[in-house]
C-alpha cells in the first residue's frame, strides 16, 4: 500500500466515523422528550 | 387544536426511527457494489468525486426528503400521492407522487429473491454444506447458477421444488411477519436489534481479513498444472494441448476440466500447492494462445519463463502498479470496442481489427506504455512466441501484445498481504478524476446507497411529529449507511479477494462489475481458502441477509400507508393484500429466472431509472415549489442542528443540475441498448408491460383515493400538534 493510499483510506474511514460518532452522540445525549414536557402544575408561572 | 394522526402510527423513539431509516439505507451495495466500484474507479482517488456527491446530492435529497414528508403527515398523509399533493396543490401532483409507490414496491418484488440468496448460502455453510465444493471458482459459480435458476426458467420448480425456493418463502415469511406487527412494534424494534447486529457481525469479517496472513502466489496454471496434477494426468492433458488440431476454445475446455478435477479431489483442498485458473486476459483467446504456445514450443517456452522471471526481479513495486491500472485501463478499452462492434456488425466483419479509432489510438497508447515498463530494465529481448500462436490463428500484428500483456500480468503480480490488498482498493490513481465516467459512477454510487428516491424516507419521515428533528436524524442515517459502506464494505470484498486470488483474478472480479458475482461466486471461493472460512462466511452471509431484509422491511410501507389513507384498510387487511400481490409477483421472478433477466429488467428500469426521476422531482418540488425559504424553515423547525446556509444554494442550484447531468450521461450511455432490449426481447417487454400495467393501477387508485380524501377533507388544514 502506497502512502497516499494509506492517506485516502485514514481520512475517507476517519471522518465519517468522526461524523457517525458525532451524530449518536448528539442523539443519545439529548434530553428525553418526557423529562422536558411538563404538566401544567409543574411549570411554576411566578404568578401569585 | 390539535388532533391525531389519522394513521395513528408513530415512531416509539429518535434512535428507533434512525436505525430503520439507515437499515432501509444500508443493503448489499454496500458490501459488493461499493467496494467494486472503487476499485475499478481509481481507488483511493474515488473517494473525492464520491465525498462531492455525498454532499451535493446524498445529504442534501436525504434532508429535502425527510423534510416534506414530515410536512406531508401534518397535513394527515403518510404517502407519496398525499404528501406530494399538500406540497404542490396541483391535480398533477399527486399522480407523480405514485412513482414513490411504485419504486418500493417493485424492488421489494426482487429484492426479498435475492436476501433469500443471502439467507441459503448463511444457512448452507452453517450446516457445512458447502464443504464438498473445496476452492474451486467453478464449483461456486455452478452451484449459483443452479441455486438461483440462472440456466433456464423454471429451472428451481423442476424435478421436486429447489431449497432455494423454501429459504424464499422463509424470507417472505419473515418480512411478512415483521411488517404485520406495524410500524414501531415491528420494523422499529426489529432495525433496532438488527442494525447493531450488522455492524458486530461486519466487524468479526473485518477483523479476520485484517489479520489475515500472507498468501503464496501461484505461478501461471501451465507451469503449476505438471506439479498438482499426477504424472498420468498431466501427460494426457500435455498431449491433448500440443496436439496440432486443438484450438484455443478445446483448450480452455480441457484445461477447465482439468481444475474441476483437481478441485473437486478430496485431498487437493489440503495440498496447500497454490493454483489459480486463467483469469481476465489470460483466459481471452489471446491469452489462452499465449500460454498453448509456450507449451507446444517448449525451447522458446523455457526462455520466454526465464525472460520472464528476469523482467519481475527488475521491476519496482510502483512499476508493477503502473501495469496493474494499464491492464485495468486496457480491460476497459475492451469492453468498449465489444461494444462498439456490437453496434457496427459491418465494420467488424469487413476487418478484424477495424475499431472506433479514439479506442485504437486508446489501445495503442496502453500498450506503448506496458512495452516501455516491461522492456525498460532488460536489454535481452522478449522470446517470441509467434510461430506457434501464428498456428493458433493470432493475427501477425496482434502476437507482441498479446505475448507483452500475458507476460505484464504475471510480472505484476505482488505479495498477497493485507497491506497490498487494503492497497488494491485504496491506492489511489488521480488519473482517473479526468475521466468523467468517474464522476457519473460515483454519483450514483452515492444515489443508491443512501436510497434517495426510493419513497421510503418521505414515508418514514411523515410519522414524525411537527417538532421532531429531522436535519440531525437524517445525517445520523446517512452517517451511518456511510459507515457501514466504507469503513466495513472497504475493507473485506476486495483486500480478501486479492490476498487469495491474487491480481489478475481481482482484475478480472473488478472488471466484470458484477456484486452477484464478488458476492456469490468469488467470495465463497475466498472463504474456502481461509483459515475458519465456513464460520466467517456464516457471519458473511448473515450480515448480507439482515443488510437486505432491513431495507426491504422498510419497501411495503409506502404502499400500506396508501391503502390506509386512501381507502380506509386496516393495516392487517393492507398488509395482507400487498404481501398475496407481492408474492404473487415475487414468485414470477423466482420461476422466470433465466439468465435473472426479468430482476436485471426491474432493477434497471425501476431500480434505478425511475429513482431517479423521483429524487429530481422531490428536488424541484422542495427547491422551486415550496421554495427554498420556506422549504429551510419547515426543515429547521425542531431541528437540534442548523443546517449550513450554503445548502440553500446548493439545494436549489446545484443538486437539481448535479441530477440532470447524472442522469442524462447515464441515459446516453444506457438507455440505447435497454430501450432496444425492450423491443426485441419479448421476456423483458412482458416485464416492462407488466411494471407499466401496475403503475397504471396506482394511478388509477389514486383517482379512487383522492375522493375519498376531498370527501374527508384530508390535505385542506394541518392536523397535528
Amino acid at each position: 500500500m502506497t502512502t497516499a493510499g494509506m492517506i485516502m483510506m485514514i481520512v475517507s474511514t476517519a471522518s465519517i466515523t468522526t461524523l457517525t460518532a458525532y451524530c449518536f452522540w448528539r442523539v443519545l445525549t439529548l434530553p428525553n422528550p418526557k423529562d422536558v414536557e411538563h404538566a401544567p402544575l409543574d411549570i411554576d408561572t411566578r404568578d401569585r | 387544536m390539535s388532533e391525531k394522526k389519522p394513521s395513528g402510527e408513530q415512531w416509539g423513539s429518535k434512535l428507533g426511527v434512525i436505525m430503520a431509516v439507515a437499515g432501509s439505507a444500508v443493503g448489499l451495495g454496500n458490501f459488493l457494489r461499493f467496494p467494486g466500484k472503487a476499485a475499478d474507479y481509481g481507488g483511493g482517488a474515488f473517494m473525492i468525486p464520491y465525498f462531492c456527491a455525498l454532499l451535493l446530492l446524498g445529504i442534501p435529497i436525504g434532508w429535502v426528503e425527510w423534510t416534506i414528508g414530515r410536512r406531508g403527515g401534518r397535513f394527515g398523509f403518510n404517502s407519496a400521492p398525499g404528501i406530494f399533493s399538500v406540497l404542490w396543490r396541483n391535480p398533477l401532483s399527486k399522480f407523480l407522487g405514485t412513482i414513490g409507490i411504485l419504486v418500493p414496491v417493485v424492488i421489494y418484488v426482487y429484492y426479498v429473491y435475492i436476501e433469500s440468496w443471502c439467507l441459503l448460502y448463511a444457512g448452507y455453510y452453517l450446516v457445512g454444506e458447502f464443504d464438498s465444493l473445496g476452492k474451486n471458482p467453478y464449483a461456486y459459480s455452478e452451484f449459483f447458477k443452479q441455486t438461483t435458476g440462472v440456466n433456464e426458467d423454471g429451472a428451481v420448480f423442476g424435478q421436486g421444488i429447489s431449497p432455494i425456493v423454501w429459504f424464499f418463502l422463509a424470507t417472505f415469511a419473515v418480512n411478512f411477519i415483521v411488517i404485520y406487527r406495524g410500524l414501531s412494534g415491528g420494523i422499529e424494534t426489529f432495525c433496532k436489534w438488527a442494525m447493531p447486529l450488522l455492524i458486530v457481525a461486519a466487524l468479526i469479517v473485518v477483523g479476520r481479513v485484517l489479520t489475515l496472513p500472507e498468501q503464496p502466489i501461484p505461478e501461471s496454471w501451465q507451469k503449476s498444472m505438471p506439479v498438482v496434477l499426477s504424472s498420468n494426468e498431466w501427460e494426457r492433458t500435455r498431449a491433448k494441448l500440443i496436439d496440432p488440431s486443438v484450438n484455443v476454445n478445446q483448450a480452455r475446455g480441457l484445461v477447465r476440466s482439468e481444475f474441476e478435477r483437481f478441485f473437486q479431489h478430496p485431498d487437493s483442498i489440503h495440498q496447500g500447492i497454490p493454483f489459480a485458473p486463467p483469469a481476465g486476459f489470460l483466459k481471452t483467446d489471446d491469452g489462452f494462445a499465449t500460454a498453448l504456445a509456450e507449451i507446444r514450443d517448449v525451447g522458446q517456452g523455457n526462455r520466454y519463463r526465464e525472460w520472464l522471471g528476469k523482467v519481475e526481479a527488475s521491476l519496482n513495486f510502483d512499476e508493477k502498479r503502473t501495469l496493474q491500472r494499464l491492464e485495468r485501463r486496457q480491460m476497459r478499452v475492451d469492453q468498449a470496442i465489444s461494444r462498439w462492434r456490437e453496434r457496427h456488425p459491418d465494420a467488424s466483419n469487413s476487418h478484424d481489427t477495424a475499431i472506433d479509432p479514439h479506442l485504437e489510438s486508446q489501445r495503442v497508447d496502453i500498450e506503448a506504455a506496458r512495452k516501455a515498463i516491461v522492456t525498460h530494465h532488460i536489454a535481452e529481448p522478449l522470446p517470441s512466441l509467434s510461430r506457434e500462436m501464428r498456428k493458433l490463428s493470432i493475427a501477425e500484428d496482434r502476437i507482441e501484445p498479446a505475448q507483452l500483456r500475458a507476460a505484464a500480468i504475471e510480472v505484476a503480480e505482488i505479495p498477497r498481504t493485507v497491506n497490498n490488498g487494503l492497497g488494491f482498493m485504496w491506492n489511489p490513481d488521480f488519473s482517473e478524476l479526468r475521466n468523467p465516467e468517474v464522476w457519473l459512477e460515483a454519483a450514483g454510487q452515492i444515489f443508491f446507497t443512501l436510497s434517495v428516491g426510493f419513497g421510503i424516507v418521505i414515508n418514514y419521515s411523515s410519522y414524525l411529529k411537527r417538532k421532531d428533528d429531522l436535519v440531525l436524524s437524517g445525517l445520523s442515517a446517512s452517517s451511518m449507511n456511510e459507515f457501514c459502506e466504507v469503513c466495513l464494505g472497504g475493507m473485506v470484498a476486495i483486500p480478501a479477494t486479492f490476498i487469495f486470488l491474487g491480481t489478475a483474478m481481482t482484475l478480472d472480479v473488478v472488471a466484470q462489475q458484477s456484486s452477484f458475482g464478488l458476492g456469490f461466486n468469488t467470495l465463497p471461493t475466498v472463504f474456502a481458502s481461509m483459515a475458519g472460512g465456513r464460520w466467517f462466511a456464516v457471519a458473511w452471509f448473515f450480515l448480507l441477509f439482515l443488510a437486505g431484509i432491513t431495507s426491504s422491511l422498510a419497501m411495503l410501507q409506502p404502499a400500506i400507508a396508501f391503502l390506509e389513507e386512501g381507502f380506509k384498510l386496516k393495516r392487517h387487511a393492507s398488509v395482507s393484500v400487498l404481501g398475496i400481490g407481492t408474492l404473487i409477483a415475487s414468485l414470477l421472478v423466482v420461476y422466470y429466472s433465466k439468465d435473472l433477466l426479468v430482476l436485471d429488467t426491474m432493477d434497471y428500469w425501476v431500480g434505478t431509472f425511475m429513482i431517479y426521476v423521483l429524487a429530481t422531482i422531490q428536488v424541484i418540488l422542495f427547491g422551486w415549489v415550496l421554495g427554498i425559504k420556506d422549504g429551510f424553515k419547515e426543515m429547521e423547525s425542531g431541528a437540534e442542528m442548523r443546517v449550513p446556509r450554503l445548502f440553500r444554494f446548493i439545494i436549489k442550484y446545484v443538486t437539481p443540475a448535479y441530477l440532470f447531468i447524472v442522469f442524462a450521461a447515464w441515459i446516453f450511455q444506457n438507455a440505447p441498448a435497454r430501450i432496444a432490449d425492450v423491443v426485441t426481447n419479448p421476456v423483458v417487454r412482458t416485464t416492462v408491460l407488466g411494471m407499466i400495467g401496475f403503475w397504471v393501477l396506482l394511478l388509477l387508485l389514486v383517482v379512487f383515493a383522492d375522493r375519498n380524501w376531498s370527501k374527508e377533507g384530508r390535505g385542506a388544514r394541518e392536523i397535528e400538534s
